[in-house]
């Protein structure tokens, strides 16, 4: 069979370009479909009345109905323009400023802007050479013709112009009702609008002035039906209805000849309605309401205004569909980048995939499937572009008639690439391209054992994602190439290699750690690899021959490094492995020559610095950095030995192959502390307690005593201060300055004992404890966190002081205090000083192990309940300047040349970040050449020798 | 040596013509040094070199960002998505009341946005020549010259006496001395300031003003003695000496008024501001710069616009960079630089720095052509009723744009077409058959 070329649907309508401005009235009509006379909308059948606003000419909304103007039923027909002829003229409420401005710099008699010749002529100059934004120059213009006294041209004198918001024009004191405005205006020649900031074929100002109103299409206004059955229409149709009454008012009073007072309080109910339709929420007229209710109507501008708005909530965000939202849950079995689907989500997403002679087999067996089970289809699409519905009934008919060139819609299936995503997305790690894999149960599942979520933010506490199922081939190879198995996710664009993410975590760090100064019997060893191996994976134990380094002696513990240690119960002759050995399993024979210093002992001769040579961990022990350290080796150096031997584009490859074998680590490690245990409990704790109480206790007693000191020193200073007669500015500020100095310096020396404590612990690191191992090896937490726990809460800070209330004397604040019941002190329960004492200030003694006494347990809470509110504060911050930021520098692109430029082709970079090197993909800072150059050499070296 | 150099640096340059690359300067001179210097390639012919130069230079190809690489967007995420856990610290530096420097999100808000108003606490770090910056006394006394004065602030009281058009005040020795205003000086300035008689009789300072006519003239001119500057410049709230334990040398911190200094500024400083308080924070700094004793070149502010006004597009530019490395490096989140590098350099393009606020003042988005993005930014109805007005086009070149109007998006993979040749297809069939 010869290929071919698809059916290719006709292209869309094509939007190229947008031009804005100010409709004429001939446009408007010519536009329209009907004029619109009558303030009735629906006879006694409740059928649309002839020229009323939900004449069926403008659309329909009804099913059953058809369009007068296409024909076509209700969601078909898009709708169409009418308008409304209006008695008189009125402004715009939007133009009416503009308009003052054009009428106070023109002259009412030749309408030419009251400039020379020659200052008009070097202003069209400027705003045709688009040197500098139009709206300055109007303004400039505006502001130097309005203060000449008389018309340059024709020599008329300048009228005196005042405007009144929002409509009304007033000339010399006497009201200039829009006809007038509006002949004014037609008098500006085209050369002399432009230089006011209008524009001579698209908006001229005198186009502003309304007599004729485009009314909206039907559909643009649909009329819902209430509960009750009563129609309920929309707010501009209410108020389409009162513009047409009191038109149709003003229009029989002007025929009948009424007086002119009457005339014009129609007239100006006339212009209220227009304003208030356009734009309901303008200053100086009462705000328009519904009848029933009083709530204020919806203007057009309303419409678009705002986060609800059409323009933030339905044009630049766009509602999907083919996208599921469950909770999450971790999967430590599952490979990376495969992403656990619900099999009740994977019944609902399809896929769509077109039927060719080669996969026209399996299809038909989806297709008889039926929707219900899986794996099956829900639609099929026809070449002619019918749409049929699968069901239970029909499906062995669809299936049958199954050809080449149809589109099954058949279920989401393992391989299938997703997008899955966390929001708040704040970054490209946020959305990240997974492969499928159909699962029982109900929620998404993360594989856990090379931690996918970090870059999302994600924790399964109740967390929820959202998943995405791309339906174009082009949008499935985007996913599956650029959002999947990338560089970017394992180095964020943010600084590259120095932020490595989706590595082990947590417990998977502390046993990598622990396992790096294991030895462990040759048997557990093999169990411990099998344990690892997955169904179907590309690893197998089998295959691997572990050489024992030892045997199992009696005094063998003393014999090994002092960290070292050995696990299970071996008996005396055994044969030993070391846990390196074990993780050298994984790493490939080219990984060689690197060299990384841990910081869980970096001072140690032998095991502070890991080692690799030819793909095996001489010596070392690990820890996060050592782990990311080895990750990073990993991508870089598999990328430039595959570009030196001139093997094309590297970074898919690289980062799945970190990813492959980091997952492999990842996974011994928790094999590892799940089979020999980790527990961080009280007793743990306890033991530090005991072993530091006295010292502690001795370093708090001493910053006390300093603090005191101070305290007291400070109060007297304060007092001799106090005591002087005079208040001039030095003086107070001089009074604030010792207490500012004072209570720094306290809180420094109140801050030091948990420092020092810190460091007590730091000095006597014992690595068998696991409250140790657990913030040396990077696992989690902090020192602080144990010293926290284990013997002393330390300071506390509330807004980078102690804790503290207003004090009586502080003079700029006297008023403000007065109204309080209490003054210097924190609590009542403490007497009155100028500065607060040490515990009144919220030094806390214990640790958690002791427990805290109540003073300090509510000064503890007091900062914690400050950290709270922050963060949130802060969230709301960021997420403002996100927003801010990222839509200004939106359109800033790398074009072919490496150079940025923005969507006005501005050049903002000659060459991107001056160096043209992608954060994400930097070795080093850039490209490290010293490292670069050694692998370089390597395989130089290796390809002459095959030569 | 340098003719192993200069031969590897030839080898260099065809390879790059070769491989279509051209090589940032800096990364060239390192390539050619490290490869001349390196052991293994003494013995190196050619050839070799030639491979190894070659798969250098591919290295840094693969490592290049790519074409239609949208990296607005990864500058923009990389620096607000850790802004999440930035916490606000407020430092207060020893010895001095009232400067705070404040770190985290405010100080972001001050680079990026550039407010008229200036930051929460406006710093000048003014920098010594020698010897002043080697002795904390000589630097105490260039501190204790340049801060503003006022009268109020080496008196006592000051009391008003309309009968006999007196205004007597009680002199502070102690803070005269302090200050280091002495009696000659003070009576000097009253003398020149109210124009009338003056004398100092034990502490008390009499002027007496026999022209003033009425009793609220002559209340009023006692308010503006009250608050007239004896001393120093106008505008330097706060000069205090700091120690910098790095450069080994004694510096003046100076809080500067948000509202600058009094004078008119020199008109160039005028037109670059386009806004007075700007305008006159930047006279302001100019007028220390100009100070003897200052080293100007080394002189610095945490307010970027100031720089910009007083030295020039490129000068603010690298104040933006180093602002912001300075936010994030104080709450210990790396960051890479390019980033920063390009923010600012979207701020510097127009030839004075702009904001990324959302309107007004120095706004780039005032400047962005493209209607629809300021539509769906913020001032909706505004912004629709300037572009009606002035008959704008929208060409739709952005991204925004685009996704308001439903099409594919210029960026990434939207910027290039891929099509497939069906002949290329049609013969390998008929190879087959
Ligand atoms: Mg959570
Ligand atoms: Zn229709
Ligand atoms: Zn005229």
């Amino acid at each position: 069979m010869v290929a071919e070329e698809p059916h290719v649907q006709d292209p869309p309508k094509y939007v190229r370009r947008i031009l804005f401005g100010i409709l004429p009235p001939e446009k408007i009509r010519k536009m329209s479909k009907v004029e619109v006379t009558t303030p009735e909308t629906y006879d006694e059948d409740g059928y649309p009345i002839e020229g009323g606003v939900m004449d069926t000419r403008m659309g329909v909304i009804d099913p059953g109905l058809r369009c007068r103007t296409c024909g076509q039923p209700a969601g078909k027909c898009p709708g169409h323009f009418g308008h409304i002829e209006l008695a008189r003229p009125v402004l715009h409420p939007r133009f009416a400023e503009r308009i003052k401005d054009v009428l106070r710099a023109t002259c009412p008699e030749c309408g030419r802007v009251r400039l020379p010749e020659d200052d008009i002529e070097e202003y069209r100059r400027e705003v045709r050479e688009g040197i500098r934004p139009v709206k300055s120059i109007a303004a400039e213009v505006v502001e130097r013709a309005e203060d000449r006294e008389s018309c340059p041209h024709c020599g008329a004198e300048a009228p005196k112009i005042t405007y009144q918001k929002p409509t009304t024009i007033l000339m010399d004191d006497e009201r200039l009702w829009p006809v007038d405005v509006r002949s004014w205006l037609e008098k500006i020649p085209d050369g002399d609008v432009e230089i006011l900031g209008f524009h001579p074929e698209r908006a001229r100002p005198e186009w502003a002035v309304l007599t004729v109103l485009p009314v909206p299409p039907v559909t643009m206004r649909p009329s819902i039906i209430l509960e009750t059955g009563e129609r309920a229409e929309d707010d501009l149709t209410h108020k389409l209805v009162d513009i047409v009454r009191v038109n149709l008012r003003l229009k029989e009073s002007l025929e009948s000849g009424a007086p002119e007072p009457i005339i014009e309080d129609q007239w100006d109910l006339l212009q209220y309605h227009v304003t208030t339709y356009i734009d309901n929420e303008i200053g100086g007229v009462p705000v328009a309401r519904h009848r029933t209710g009083g709530k204020p109507l919806k203007g057009i501008v309303q419409r678009l205004k705002g986060k609800e708005g059409r323009f933030r909530q339905n044009l630049a965000g766009k509602r999907v569909n083919f996208s599921a939202r469950s909770v999450i849950t971790p999967d430590p079995e599952l490979d990376p980048f495969t992403l656990g689907v619900p099999k009740m989500v994977a019944k609902e997403l399809t896929v769509p995939e077109r039927v060719t002679e080669w996969n026209l087999e399996r299809l038909r067996k989806l297709v008889l499937n039926g929707p219900d089970k899986y794996p099956g289809a829900n639609y099929v699409i026809k070449r002619d572009g019918s749409r049929i519905r699968i069901t239970e009934e029909n499906k062995e008919q669809v299936a049958e008639n199954l050809e080449p060139g149809d589109i099954v819609e058949r279920h989401l299936m393992d391989g299938d690439p997703v997008m899955f995503n966390r929001q708040p997305t704040l970054h490209v790690q946020s959305e990240l391209g997974f492969r499928t894999k159909v699962m029982p149960g109900k929620t998404f599942r993360l594989p856990a054992a090379c931690y996918m979520g970090v870059g999302f933010n994600a924790d399964f506490d109740g967390d929820e994602m959202n998943l995405h199922v791309p339906q174009s081939e082009e949008a499935r190879a985007e996913v599956h190439e650029l959002m999947g198995a990338y560089v970017y996710h394992l180095w964020p664009p943010k600084d590259g290699h120095q932020d490595v993410r989706n590595s082990p975590i947590h417990e998977a760090i502390v046993g990598l750690h622990l396992l790096s100064r294991a030895w462990i019997p040759l048997k557990e060893a093999y169990q411990l690899l099998e344990e690892v191996k997955k169904e179907g994976d590309w690893f197998d134990p089998s295959e691997v021959e572990l050489e024992p380094e030892a045997e199992y002696s009696r005094d063998f513990e003393r014999k090994i490094h002092r960290l070292e240690f050995v696990c299970g119960h071996p008996s005396p002759g055994e044969p030993l492995v070391t846990g390196r050995q074990l993780l050298s399993v994984f790493l490939p024979e080219w990984l060689d020559g690197v060299k990384i210093r841990n910081q869980v002992c970096p001072e140690d001769e032998e095991h502070g610095t890991v080692v690799i040579k030819r793909g095996r961990i001489v010596r070392g022990f690990l820890d996060e950095k050592v782990v990311h350290g080895i990750m990073g080796e990993l991508v870089h150096r598999y990328a430039a030995r595959k570009v030196s031997k001139g093997e094309g584009y590297p970074w898919f490859e690289a980062a799945e192959l970190a990813l492959k074998v980091m997952d492999k680590v990842g996974r011994l490690g928790l094999r590892f502390v799940t089979r020999y245990g980790f527990t961080l409990g009280m007793d743990e704790l306890e033991e530090i307690y005991r072993r530091f109480r006295e010292e502690a206790e001795k370093i708090c007693r001493r910053a006390i005593k300093r603090a005191r000191k101070l305290i007291r020193e400070g109060e007297r200073r304060l007092r001799e201060v106090e005591e002087e007669d005079v208040c001039n500015r030095s003086r107070v500020e001089r009074g604030e300055m010792i207490e500012r100095n004072i209570e720094s310096e306290v809180m420094a020396t109140l801050d030091r004992p948990r420092a020092e404590v810190e460091r007590l612990l730091e000095e006597n690191r014992d690595l068998f404890n696991p409250a140790y191992i657990m913030p040396e090896s990077g696992a989690r937490g902090s020192i602080t966190n144990i010293a926290r726990m284990a013997l002393i809460g330390g300071q506390q800070a509330i807004m980078g002081e102690r804790p503290h209330r207003a004090k009586h004397n502080t003079e700029h604040i006297m008023e403000k205090i007065v109204n309080y019941s209490y003054t210097d002190r924190v609590t009542p329960h403490f007497e009155k000083s100028l500065i607060p004492g040490i515990k009144e200030g919220g030094f806390v003694r214990h640790g958690f192990f002791e427990g805290l006494d109540m003073v300090e347990y509510f000064l503890h809470a007091m900062s914690g309940r400050e950290g709270l509110i922050d963060k949130g504060f802060r969230t709301a911050d960021s997420g403002y300047l996100h927003r801010r930021y990222v839509t200004t520098a939106l359109d800033l692109i790398v074009d072919e040349d490496g150079r940025v430029r923005d969507s006005a082709n501005n050049i903002i970079q000659l060459a991107y970040g001056e160096d043209r090197v992608d954060p994400a993909k930097k070795w080093g800072d850039g490209m490290d050449v010293d490292r670069v150059l050694d692998v370089v050499k390597e395989v130089v070296l290796e390809e002459e020798e095959e030569e | 040596m340098s003719g192993l150099e200069d031969r590897i640096e030839g080898l260099l340059r065809e390879v790059c013509e070769e491989e279509d690359v051209e090589l940032p300067v800096a990364l060239e001179r390192e390539i050619v040094e490290r490869v001349a210097e390196d052991e293994d390639l003494k013995e190196a012919d050619e050839e070799t070199l030639r491979r190894v130069l070659r798969a250098l230079v591919r290295n840094y190809k693969v490592r290049m960002i790519e074409p239609g690489d949208a990296v607005g967007v990864l500058a923009a995420q990389s620096m607000c998505e850790p802004a999440t856990q930035m916490t606000m610290r407020t430092f207060h530096l020893a010895g001095v009341a009232e400067i705070d420097v404040t770190t985290g999100i405010p100080a972001l808000e001050r680079v990026l946005s550039l407010p008229y108003q200036g930051p929460p606490t406006w710093v000048i770090y003014l920098r010594l020549k020698e010897p002043y910056n080697r002795d904390e006394e000589k630097a105490e006394a260039v501190a204790r010259k340049i801060r503003e004065t006022r009268f109020e602030d080496l008196v006592r009281e000051i009391e008003v006496n309309p009968e006999e058009r007196v205004i007597e005040a009680t002199l502070d020795r102690e803070e005269m001395e302090r200050l280091g205003v002495d009696e000659d000086e003070l009576t000097e300035f009253v003398r020149e300031f109210t124009g009338g008689a003056c004398q100092v009789e034990g502490d008390t300072l009499r002027v007496v003003l026999t022209d003033v006519e009425s009793i609220s003239e002559l209340a009023e001119l006692a308010n503006e003695l009250r608050e007239a500057v004896v001393k120093g410049i106008e505008g330097v709230l706060h000069a205090s000496v700091q120690y910098d334990e790095e450069e080994e040398e004694y510096y003046i911190l100076v809080r500067g008024s948000p509202d600058g200094t009094s004078g008119r500024p020199p008109k160039w400083i005028s037109r670059r501001a386009r806004n007075s308080k700007v305008a006159k924070r930047a006279y302001l700094m100019l007028k220390l710069m100009q100070l003897d004793e200052v080293d100007a070149t080394r002189v610095n502010t945490n307010d970027p616009k100031v720089i910009d006004v007083l030295l020039g597009i490129e000068a603010g530019r690298n104040a933006v960079i180093e602002q912001l490395e300075d936010v994030y490096e104080s709450q210990g989140i790396s960051v890479d630089r390019r980033h920063f590098m390009l923010i600012s350099d979207m701020m510097a393009f127009w030839g004075e720095l702009r904001s990324v606020r959302s309107m007004g003042g120095y706004s780039i988005m005032e400047l962005k052509g493209s209607p629809l993005t300021k539509a769906a930014f913020e001032y909706v109805s505004r912004v629709l009723t300037e572009t009606a007005t002035s008959g704008d086009v929208e060409e739709l070149r952005g991204i925004l744009e685009n996704i308001i109007v439903g099409r594919p998006v210029p960026v990434g993979t939207g910027t290039v077409e891929v099509t497939v040749d069906y002949s290329r297809f049609r013969e390998a069939e008929e190879e087959e058959e």
